[in-house]
């Protein structure tokens, strides 16, 4: 398989960001100028891939997939590590999001970034290859490498370009990171060796799609599987993030520049609900049923709790952020019904949230950069000032606190009723009423959720005008949107309604796709936990092993 | 499929949709001030369209076919998919347990993994017709007057934009197929009441105003999704109408299917035809539950208690949006949906119940808060919550005769209240934006048309014989009456042997027969309770007349009568309003005059007024429950009697009070008030008591026997037991009856202290558990390897860029050396 598409895609940002580099001595406004043709020409290409996936999804293969040997046989080991990518119903939409939100993130930048702005713009970049990497990889080393590449370059983009708090900021952020995706790469490492073992094979496999084969032939035991849902949980939950894992994330959010938050509220917080939906559910299924109901608990909490912290907030972005522990909330919780609804619901709630959420901080990037200030009470009455702000501003509150016919409604009311499907009618025995108290809390979460954001409009755009006194002394007249801005802002408002009211154009190409990987977990959670199938050689290791928590 | 039902159908939504991108695209450099022409046009339109779906329906229903399947009519267009979801649900619970009546028809299907499909697909039949008919009349009226109320403001095209949205918004919620799609258009209808009262968004009470109006609303929304989610795990499907498991939407092979019941193509609808037919409904306590979370969400949409407290305040939007919006059409969206989900409700006679008893109570609370306002708009708002009451009642009263009064008041409601929110506009813009009734008075010379077409809005709204209100409410009283009839009609019924009973009547028809009436599952004790409460809800109701009427007129003397007196703000142009803005309060006018009249067929049968036999065409109130529940309805002359005098009462009443110097008026409110209560509090009487002649005898005959000291502690116990008797008196001085309902009962402190602040409170606690306690753990967990490793410390910012480095030199290298060796 070879597909010069994708991988003319997946590089073009990292020739952007050389020929960025090479153009530096030109300055800011050269390196802009390269760094928007390009994220311009790989959204073109990015959009081409999405418009000509099958619409009724892939099964067994990869669309636009390239599978190459890459590093094997090295000294003989055995190893088989294959530069190997390709798109399915799962990968392609964070990828277009991806591609989208970069455009994004490169026009807000545009003023705002004064300093060693050839130096941002190739970071920029760079992080945009791993974030199109990391979406694409089928191999676990390749993954494992763009998942790590997406964390330097958002280090230096805060480190460097961030507020008055951004070196502990940054470092909370990297260290945070680092630590739970070296656990993961622990478990990834486990799950290839367990496979090693398991096959005879000649080579350490690690092909993402031969090692679910493989594992759903020769399960782990259940005590390993546990180990190792744990290892990959500690990097994908954090990443997530879910609740009480999240405290890095607001205070990146306030310090990073607003294409950092736009890219790190967007796509990088998805790559912990795709590690799951990659890794987990279909590698390790009894593992992830029973984690389910803990898993669940968490992300109902994270639900309220992120929703009445965002209620305290005083600063613009931190409110954002702890909106975002509370929809990813959501996501988490979708994804773990583990019933086609809330995993299809969930799957569609991160492409909306990457919108709405990028779209609000994008707007609030664009205050900041007007009134060099996020304290929501030194705003106020921007409506008058600023009316196609205003526009923008209550569009994606609008979206974010799922309002139907917008995009935030389809993903939420799927998993809503996901969830609640799973408390009423298919929850495991023993399960039922605590399942249904989650679902009534996070149904109850969209209450509040209306609340802060609807708060937050109404302090910032309506009422009578209030502007900070320093802005002004330093600026023309503050005005509304440019050109840019709303060239910025449009792409995102297309989607918001076209999600919103065709939501089954993107659900049904992710479809197969989801509903493989959630089988073998959904499966496990509604039989009774004896009846588990006990699988492998360990006959003996596993039937041991019924110090479970059910 | 009748191709002009499918036209209008489309067009009725589309246009106003089409106007308001228009307005939206054009409005700000192009049209400006004539912006309100294509939301004008497109609303006529519309409402053109309306009455010809209006007839058409109306043929259709009548047609030979129809009558002969004792089914409704209805008629449903499908666009395109919102989403299916394939084996989304194993079984729906009901195909577990099914009913014994409704086993043969649908769960042969429901065995199968259920689909969630949701199809943009909406629906004609006389529910919908005449909802839209209403909408689109008044919406057409409205927004003329609005051209000439909002003529010179700022924002002149975002008004009819937001309107045009409205209207769309109105007119697909009313006809939608679906749940889901009911909720999504109930959420719209909410995005652009949110929008349009926080229209002059300056104003920070205008802000606050529509911000707490979603937020409330979002509370009925809340218990309004988990009606939808209990539906769909009960039902599979979230469709009205009956679908084919296949996604065909072909008309001709549903109705294949239904007769085939065999084939297990076809996927019941909620309220589908086939479903209804057979009866084929969830009863007992999960059918109350799916109920009464869909009331609590009406209750949020149509101001009714406990969620009423954001109608008030959404005053602050412009006045025709208060006429539109918040009197007419979107409020009443709540009692439509009951409606519509009359077979859900007629087998939970629970729910039933609620449903009147909110009402009833409801009615009443607005009723009696009226009476003090002095905010003509505020008059009014809380005059709709207590109209909404008398029709949620209605729907509670559960019979065919509550259902279609419910239907009718909500009909003629829309006409004259849309009047009187038009004439406080024209009121309010005459006297410089202001409508405090303190400040103003005794209008009637200088604006006639609008006095003239107010008193008309007023009769009607009192009930006053002929005009419209009269004729929706008897229906109303009437059906409550006759319900306290019905559950003493079964009581009797079951203590009576069946051969022995009702020997004059011919034995009802097999069908009625066969369905147990859902009242069979109340005990004794339950059908007496019950007659009990709705006998007191009947009772309440007409008290409600008396305090319609009262209120009415006091709002209508205090602004026309009386010396004439105009505040500062109106300037010295105080004038009528233009013929632009009278013009519709005439229409309306005649329209609340007469629609009344229109409606009614022959007074010896009830039962069967034009109105009701055009609504029994709809499939929900067309077979099953509701029509087994159907009581011979005549014109209760007693019941009419009633309610007149009430209605007379009270608008004599407020005549009295409010014509002349009202001093009668502030005696009562003192009186009301409490006040010179305090004057009972004062212990002295009791050395008073000495001067009645036969006590006085014996206190001295006491003294005489050197008894004194007893005297003196009687006299002492006396004064202790008056003084603690006088402490409620003093606290009923702060809380009077008076202050009471000036105060609107003191629900929106209420909620204050007992929701918004203790969550405020816990977001204050969970920030500060989030900054010191969560937080606090991961930085301990951070600061350990640094005091494990005092080496490494000092290298750590160091490493991570090492670190970093040398990830990317060795990613490049590999992908470098990868592409030389395969060039290679």
């Amino acid at each position: 398989m070879f597909s010069q598409q994708l991988l003319l895609t997946i590089f073009l940002p990292l020739m952007g960001a050389a020929a960025v580099l090479f153009v530096a001595p030109l300055g800011k406004g050269g390196a802009r100028l390269v760094a928007l043709a390009t994220t311009l020409l790989t959204l073109w290409c990015a959009a081409q891939l999405a418009l000509n996936f099958p619409a009724a999804g892939t099964t067994t293969e990869d669309f636009a997939g390239t599978d190459v040997a890459w590093i094997s046989q090295v000294a003989g080991t055995g190893i088989d590590i294959r530069w190997s990518v390709g798109l399915d119903g799962l990968g392609v939409w964070m990828f277009g999001l991806s591609a989208l939100l970069f455009v994004t993130a490169v026009l807000v930048s545009w003023e705002s970034i004064e300093e060693r702005a050839p130096l941002f713009y190739a970071m920029l970049l760079l992080l945009e290859f791993g974030c199109l990497g990391v979406f694409t990889a089928r191999d676990i080393i390749l993954f494992y490498i763009f998942f790590e590449l997406t964390l330097i370059p958002l280090f230096f983009l805060i480190g460097i370009w961030g507020s008055e708090d951004r070196r502990y900021a940054a470092s909370k952020f990297f260290l945070f990171t680092l630590a739970g995706s070296l656990l993961t790469f622990l478990g990834l490492l486990a799950i290839v060796i367990w496979d090693y073992q398991q096959n005879g094979q000649t080579a350490f496999r690690f092909s993402i799609a031969e090692l679910t084969q493989s594992l759903a032939q020769h399960p782990l035991p259940l005590n390993l599987q546990t180990l190792v849902f744990v290892a990959l949980f500690a990097g994908f939950a954090i990443k997530v993030p879910l609740f009480p894992l999240h405290t890095w994330l607001p205070l990146a959010h306030v310090q990073a520049p607003a294409a950092g938050s736009v890219i790190l509220a967007g796509i990088l917080l998805k790559i912990g609900v795709y590690g799951f939906v990659r890794f987990s559910l279909p590698m390790l299924p009894e593992a992830t049923a029973l984690a389910t109901p803990w898993i669940l608990w968490l992300s109902a909490a994270g639900i309220v709790y992120g929703a009445l912290v965002a209620l305290a907030q005083s600063d613009l972005k931190k409110l954002i952020a702890y909106s975002s522990v509370s929809h990813l909330g959501y996501c988490m919780l979708g994804l773990f019904a583990l019933n086609p609804l809330g995993v299809q619901g969930s799957i569609l709630q991160m492409v909306n949230h990457g919108i709405s959420t990028g779209g609000l901080f994008a707007v609030v990037g664009m205050i900041y950069e007007r009134y060099h200030t996020r304290q929501i009470s030194e705003l106020g009455g921007l409506a008058r000032r600023a009316p196609w702000m205003a526009f923008f501003m209550v569009l994606f509150t609008f979206s974010s606190i799922g309002v139907p016919g917008l995009n935030g409604f389809a993903g939420e009311f799927l998993i809503l009723l996901g969830m609640f499907q799973r408390a009423w009618v298919e929850s495991p025995a023993g399960w039922g009423p605590q399942f249904l108290a989650i679902a009534v809390l996070a149904v109850s979460g969209v209450v509040l959720g209306a609340w802060y954001m609807l708060w937050l409009v109404q302090r910032v755009f309506f009422g009578p005008l209030k502007e900070p006194h320093a802005a002004g002394e330093h600026h023309a007249p503050i005005g509304d949107l440019s050109f840019r801005e709303i060239a910025a802002l449009a792409p995102l408002a297309l989607f918001v309604f076209w999600i919103g009211l065709r939501p089954e154009d993107f659900l049904s190409r992710m479809r197969p796709t989801l509903e493989s990987a959630r089988q073998p977990a959904a499966a496990m959670l509604v039989q009774p936990p004896d009846a588990l199938p006990v699988a492998g050689p360990q006959v003996a290791d596993s039937s041991e092993a019924p110090a479970r928590v059910r | 499929m009748n191709d002009r039902i499918t036209f209008c159908l489309t067009i009725i939504p589309a246009l106003p949709l089409l106007a308001a991108v228009v307005v939206a695209v054009l409005g700000p450099k192009l049209l400006k001030a004539y912006s309100h022409v294509p939301v004008v046009l497109a609303l006529a339109g519309a409402c053109v369209a309306s009455l010809v779906l209006v007839g058409e329906v109306s043929r259709e229903q009548s047609s030979v076919a129809v009558r002969q399947a004792g089914q409704g009519f209805e008629q449903v267009v499908t666009y395109w998919t919102w989403a299916a979801v394939p084996d989304a649900l194993a079984a729906p619970t009901e195909a577990a347990a099914p009913t014994e009546s409704g086993a043969s028809a649908a769960t042969s299907a429901d065995a199968k993994p259920r689909t969630f499909r949701i199809d943009i697909s909406l629906r004609a039949d006389a529910l919908t017709a005449m909802m839209l008919g209403m909408v689109t009349f008044v919406a057409t009226l409205v927004a003329i007057f609005a051209a000439g109320y909002m003529h010179g403001d700022r924002s002149y095209w975002r008004f009819f934009a937001t309107v045009g949205l409205f209207v769309f918004s109105m007119t697909m919620l009313v006809s939608v197929s679906n749940f889901l799609l009911l909720f999504v258009f109930w959420e719209a209808v909410g995005v652009c009441s949110y929008l349009l009262i926080g229209f002059w968004y300056e104003k920070p009470e205008a802000a606050a105003a529509g911000k707490k109006a979603f937020l409330v609303n979002r509370v009925g929304d809340f218990a309004f999704t988990l009606a939808m989610f209990l539906i769909w795990c009960t039902y599979g499907t979230l469709n009205y109408h009956d679908t084919l498991a296949t996604g065909a939407t072909d008309p001709e092979a549903v109705q294949r299917a239904v007769v085939d019941p065999g084939s297990g193509e076809l996927v019941a609808g909620v309220l589908g035809q086939s479903r209804i037919a057979a009866g084929n409904y969830v009863a007992g306590g999960l059918a109350t539950a799916i109920c009464l979370l869909l009331l609590l969400g009406a209750c949020g949409k149509s101001a009714q208690f406990p969620l009423h407290v954001w109608l008030p305040d959404a005053m602050e939007g412009p006045t025709p949006v208060s006429a539109l919006i918040h009197a007419a059409t979107m409020v009443t969206a709540g009692v439509y949906m009951i409606a519509r989900c009359t077979p859900l409700f007629a087998v939970s006679p629970e729910a039933q119940l609620t449903v009147a008893c909110v009402g009833g109570f409801t009615a009443l609370l607005a009723g009696l808060i009226a009476l003090t306002q002095f905010d003509l708009k505020r008059v009014l708002a809380y005059s709709t919550i207590s109209q909404l009451g008398y029709m949620f009642l209605a729907l509670g009263a559960g019979s065919m005769l509550g259902i279609t009064g419910g239907m009718y008041h909500l009909f003629t409601h829309a006409f004259f209240k849309a009047l009187l929110f038009l004439g406080a506009g024209s009121v309010m813009h005459a006297m410089g934006g202001v409508i405090d009734m303190r400040q103003f008075g005794g209008l009637r010379r200088l604006m006639p048309w609008t006095h003239a077409t107010f008193l008309v809005g007023c009769l009607a709204l009192s009930g006053i014989f002929p005009l419209a209100g009269f004729w929706s409410k008897d229906v109303i009283l009437a059906s409550v009456h006759d319900k306290v009839h019905a559950f003493d009609h079964e009581l009797e019924h079951r203590h009576t042997p069946h051969a022995l009973h009702d020997p004059a009547h011919p034995a009802p028809e097999s069908s009625a027969e066969a369905k147990p009436s859902p009242l069979a599952s109340l005990t004794d004790g339950q059908l007496a309770a019950y007659s009990k409460i709705y006998n007191v809800l009947y009772w309440a109701s007409v008290f409600t007349a008396f305090l319609t009427a009262l209120y009415t007129f006091r709002a209508l003397c205090l602004t026309f009568y009386g010396e004439e007196r105009i505040p500062a703000q109106a300037g010295h142009h105080a004038h009528e309003s233009p013929p632009l803005m009278v013009a519709p309060l005439v229409a309306l006018a005649i329209a609340s005059a007469v629609v009344g009249v229109l409606c009614i067929g022959t007074l010896n049968n009830w039962g069967t007024n034009k109105l009701t036999t055009y609504l029994e065409g709809a499939p929900s109130l067309a077979a099953g429950a509701i029509t087994a529940t159907k009581v011979p309805a005549e014109f209760h002359l007693a019941v009419a009697g009633v309610g007149t005098v009430a209605a007379l009462a009270g608008l004599i009443l407020g005549l009295y009070l409010y014509l002349g110097d009202r001093k009668e008026a502030r005696f009562l409110q003192q009186m009301f008030d409490l006040q010179g209560v305090d004057r009972l509090t004062d212990p002295q009487w009791v050395v008073g008591l000495e001067r009645v002649w036969w006590i006085g005898l014996v206190t001295r005959f006491l003294r005489r026997n050197y008894l004194g000291w007893l005297v003196t502690a009687i006299g002492y116990v006396l004064g202790v037991l008056s003084l603690i008797l006088a402490i409620p008196l003093l606290v009923g001085q702060f809380v009077s009856p008076y202050k009471l309902s000036l105060h609107k009962f003191y629900f929106d402190e209420l909620y204050n202290a007992a929701i918004v602040w203790p969550l405020r409170l816990a977001a204050s606690v969970c920030y500060w558990i989030d900054r010191w306690i969560v937080d606090g753990l991961v930085n301990l967990v951070g600061a350990i390897p640094p005091a494990v490793g005092s080496v490494m410390r000092n290298l750590q910012m160091g490493l991570v860029q090492f670190y970093a480095l040398a990830m990317m030199l060795g990613a490049l290298i590999l992908v470098a050396a990868r592409m030389i060796w395969a060039a290679g």
